[in-house]
């Protein structure tokens, strides 16, 4: 891996993207503890769960005072998208058998897209390898050093919104969807989905926009052919 | 709280287990590959919609729609990932302590 042309611009962009998480690690922490779990539940969430916007989802459940039912499926619906993560990684980054279970842990967002993105810089796909690990480790370290942090420090910072937490959440997802959107059939794609969540809001329960999005996605996609994405 | 946190973090995981079980030839096939590559997509859409607008239940529209035009602003002049969210955290920050969002 150390020997890749582009080895030091990944291990910087891995690095890069864990600090970034950092900013919502520390937000969720902090979220996490105002609304009644512990540090070491938090701290489980992290670590365990490891996949930000179910964990985000589960704790704005409990906080809303949803039930257990409807904090598990808003949690798993949301960590829904990691399993096509997976199925792509598996061809991507080939983990032996041995490494399936960390390389299952750390399928998320942020090591897929960078898998995804250095797919093509040489025929061996060692770079995409490399852009895999080294962002879900940097995530995972940086992810659950912040929450521990955020936790730490809720009684100091008891509002994230005042210091823009929740903006930089959204602001997240749209730096992570935006490398993706690479012709225009995609961002149509997108913009569609976008309509749909923002139509399904105010009918349905927390996480249900999101899998309806999915779904429209995945059923337009049904109806392309390879070579038009 | 702790069977809560177990259970849903269990069946997270095994949702990413599961995705390097299933068998290689569910990749050949064209509309696997259609559905992987879109359904992503749709769901980080989704997610933007949501984390963004929803309030709730109903939609609203405050500081976090700030930060996300703004990441919209800063990702297609291709800043990094984490100056677009730390960009986006400290105006919405700003906006709220002088009052001008919600």
């Amino acid at each position: 891996m150390r020997s890749l042309a582009n080895f030091n611009a990944i291990l910087r962009d891995a690095v890069g993207i864990g600090i970034g998480t950092a900013a919502y690690g520390f937000g969720f922490g902090a979220l996490a503890i105002s609304t009644g779990f512990d540090v070491a539940q938090t701290m489980t969430l992290s670590a365990f769960m490891f996949t930000g916007a179910s964990q985000f989802a589960l704790v704005g459940v409990v906080g809303s005072g949803g039930s257990f039912a409807a904090a598990l499926a808003a949690t798993w619906l949301l960590g829904f998208r990691n399993l096509p993560y997976a199925i792509t990684m598996k061809r991507i980054v080939a983990p032996a058998k041995s490494k399936i279970p960390f390389a299952a842990q750390l399928t998320i967002d942020e090591s897929t897209a960078m898998a995804l993105a250095h797919q093509d810089d040489e025929p061996t796909g060692t770079a995409a390898k490399a852009g895999f690990w080294l962002t879900g480790i940097s995530v995972f370290v940086f992810w659950n050093l912040a929450t521990l942090l955020g936790a730490l420090a809720v009684s100091i910072t008891s509002d994230p919104k005042a210091l823009g937490l929740d903006a930089a959440i959204s602001a997240g997802f749209v730096a992570l969807l935006w490398p993706q959107l690479k012709n225009q059939r995609r961002i149509r794609v997108a913009l569609i989905a976008a309509v749909v969540a923002l139509l399904a809001i105010p009918f349905t329960a927390a996480g249900i926009p999101i899998l309806l999005s999915g779904a429209v996605a995945a059923a337009i996609g049904l109806r392309m052919k390879l070579e038009q994405i | 709280m702790w069977p809560l946190v177990l259970i849903a973090s269990l069946g997270a995981f095994l949702l990413k287990f599961l995705g390097y079980l299933v068998p290689e030839k569910w990749l050949a096939h064209p509309r696997i590959a259609l559905v992987v590559t879109l359904l992503p997509i749709g769901l980080l859409a989704g997610l933007i919609i949501q984390q963004t607008f929803a309030d709730s239940g109903a939609i609203a529209v405050d500081g976090r729609a700030l930060g996300a035009v703004i990441a919209i602003y800063a990702s297609s002049r291709k800043w990094p990932f984490i100056a677009v969210i730390f960009v986006a955290a400290i105006a919405t920050a700003i906006a709220r302590y002088f009052g001008l969002v919600n």
